[in-house]
């Protein structure tokens, strides 16, 4: 019956996205959306990309080994990304009327070396990051559906190669959003059925020991980290690391170039923090309960799939298991669209004039299937060198373009040649401390991991470049054109709206601090 | 410690980020408006009281704020 069920939901996904592929007309429409899409599109897609089947699996498994609030630590931290993101440097971008990351990098600073070398970290770094996801979910589903692996592949491939060949950026966020408002359902009623499965509210966190429950999770020397000063600073480190990655990276940032206007930026900005914390405290804190029905899950990875065969009615039970696949989904079909767009835009650079509509939309297509082919090929037969690489493709952005993106925005000094060592030596940074990890004994401290590397030589070699070399007039210009804000932004209605989003956002703290108080410190620690 | 974690950090977080962009949406908006006064009173001014007058601003978000009415008599 579960497999039943989620052959039938990636069946309607594949049909909605084809269906969708009829309102592309033009690049623009393929590329970005036609530059049209709304709040609620941006938003979704902003959240379904962030959330793989990594948060329902992976990280899930993480709070339910005794570390629910420091992996909720890290998430309040990385939600930070999004509004600095939105307002100092996706509203900039979305002016810069390009299609892609790295062609924006390479309008800034006027240069083809730039965005060449920014195209590479996308293509190097997203296709690492979609072999790990792919892989992910091949597990999942022959799981669910009880095939093998490479035919689970197989299906998964069939199912976001077919709608994001076809209908590329368009279909990517309405699919993006549908699954998201998938997932989010999913999980919203099948947390307070593991709560009651496993003793009911407040008994769940009155019978579950508080070293689970305190703001440290499990310590000591048989622990994943030794003491609560290291949970601390696994905590902020990556937090923070990964907040640069939110506002930055190109699954994320990349949404923002398919906005209707700033305001739509701003505002997805806002409201995706308020929906990811929401996820992850409920679904972390629910993971902790299942240990009290079943504390020998093995590998923990799989907690959120074990409690949704035995602790949910069978049909709850099969929208988990689809919301999990449409995690998953959702985030392959954006990487796919990403690497895609960049072979087709920033690998082979062509003058836009001498490129027709029909030429550049058959380029990207063909780009797309090539890429989501040797994906394919490099998951089923994985060489080591992706699978290191894949470790570090999450954050190698924040390390190899997070001061290049401040710095493109903030200082009109920095120049070609410093963006361009700033994103290799970023790069270099991230992938030397992950090869000093995995092939030497030297453990690198807590406070000093492969990201915190890079951003430091990306950041050195930024400052030295900028010191030595001086920024062209088109450099500037450019600088300029985008720090431009249209008049229509302050048009008194939309701006009325967008503040009263960060309205709401205030209004969701204040309610989060009276909910977290009463459904899990109380029971926790004073009952 | 417990319940500053477990209660008040995400919260907090919220409200922290939400004020945050409360206060630059404003600070943008005063700039625009100040900015947009102060030309509108000197644009009467100077049809008023001059015979030629050209304007030169620069209409980036920091500049606005700066932006200088050179008047050419």
């Amino acid at each position: 019956m579960y497999a039943i069920g989620v052959i039938i939901f990636l069946s309607i996904i594949t049909i909605i996205g084809i269906l969708v592929t009829r309102q592309v007309k033009t690049a623009e429409d393929y590329y970005v959306s036609g530059r049209s899409a709304s709040t609620l599109l941006v938003s979704g897609s902003l959240i379904a990309s962030l959330l793989s089947a990594v948060a329902f699996t992976g990280e899930a498994g993480f709070a339910y080994d005794g570390y629910p609030m420091p992996q909720i630590m890290f998430a309040a931290l990385m939600c930070t990304g999004y509004v600095f993101g939105s307002l100092f440097f996706g509203r900039y971008l979305r002016r810069s009327k390009a299609f892609t990351l790295p062609e924006f990098f390479g309008k800034r600073f006027d240069s083809k070396k730039v965005r060449r070398a920014a195209g590479v970290t996308v293509i190097i770094g997203i296709s690492a990051y979609m072999v790990a996801v792919n892989q992910a979910s091949g597990v999942l589903l022959s799981n669910i559906l009880d095939v093998n692996y490479v035919l689970a592949l197989v299906i998964m491939w069939v199912v976001y190669t077919s709608f994001t060949f076809l209908s590329g950026a368009k279909g990517v966020l309405i699919t993006d959003t549908l699954m998201f408002f998938f997932f989010f359902f999913a999980t919203a009623i099948s947390i307070p059925l593991i709560i009651s499965a496993s003793g009911g509210w407040p008994d769940v966190f009155v019978n579950t020991p508080n070293d689970i429950l305190s703001w440290h999770g499990i310590t000591g020397e048989a622990a994943f980290m030794g003491t609560p000063v290291e949970v601390m600073m696994w905590a902020l480190v990556n937090g923070i690391a990964w907040g640069f990655v939110t506002a930055i990276s190109p699954w994320q940032t990349s949404r923002y170039l398919m906005a209707k206007d700033d305001h739509v930026v701003i505002r997805s900005g806002l409201i995706a923090p308020i929906v990811i914390l929401s996820i992850y405290f409920f679904l972390d804190t629910a993971m902790v309960a299942v240990r009290l029905v079943n504390p020998d899950i093995v590998p923990s990875e799989e907690v959120f799939i074990w409690a949704a065969m035995n602790m949910m009615p069978l049909v709850i039970g099969i929208i988990v298991l689809s919301g999990i696949m449409a995690a998953a989904v959702s985030s392959l079909s954006t990487f796919l669209q990403l690497v895609g767009n960049s072979i087709a835009r920033d690998i082979i650079i062509r003058d836009e004039k001498e490129y027709s509509q029909e030429e550049s939309l058959k380029t990207a297509r063909v780009a797309m299937l090539c890429v989501s082919v040797v994906i394919l090929i490099i998951t089923i037969f994985p060489p080591p060198a992706v699978i290191f690489i894949s470790y570090a493709a999450g954050t190698m952005f924040a390390a190899s373009w997070g001061p290049v993106a401040i710095a493109s925005i903030a200082s009109k000094k920095v120049n070609k040649d410093a963006a361009f060592w700033s994103i290799l030596l970023g790069l270099f940074g991230v992938i030397a401390g992950e090869a000093i990890n995995l092939f030497t004994n030297i453990t690198l401290p807590m406070y000093l991991p492969p990201m915190i590397i890079g951003i430091i030589l990306s950041s050195v070699s930024l400052i030295i470049g900028t010191w030595i070399g001086n920024a062209t007039e088109k450099e500037m210009l450019f600088r300029e054109k985008i720090l431009q804000t249209d008049a229509s932004f302050f048009d008194t209605k939309k701006m009325l709206v967008t503040k009263r989003f960060s309205t709401l956002m205030i209004v969701s703290g204040i309610l989060f601090i009276g909910v977290a108080f009463v459904y899990y410190y109380l029971p926790a620690f004073l009952l | 410690m417990n319940l500053f974690i477990t209660t008040f950090m995400c919260g907090g977080i919220l409200i922290f980020l939400g004020i945050t962009a409360r206060l630059v949406l404003t600070y943008m908006e005063y700039n625009y408006r100040t900015t947009g006064q102060v030309f509108k009173k000197r644009k009467v001014h100077i049809i008023k009281n001059t015979q030629k007058a050209s304007l030169s601003y620069m209409t980036s978000d920091r500049q606005l704020v700066n932006s200088q009415l050179r008047i050419r008599r």
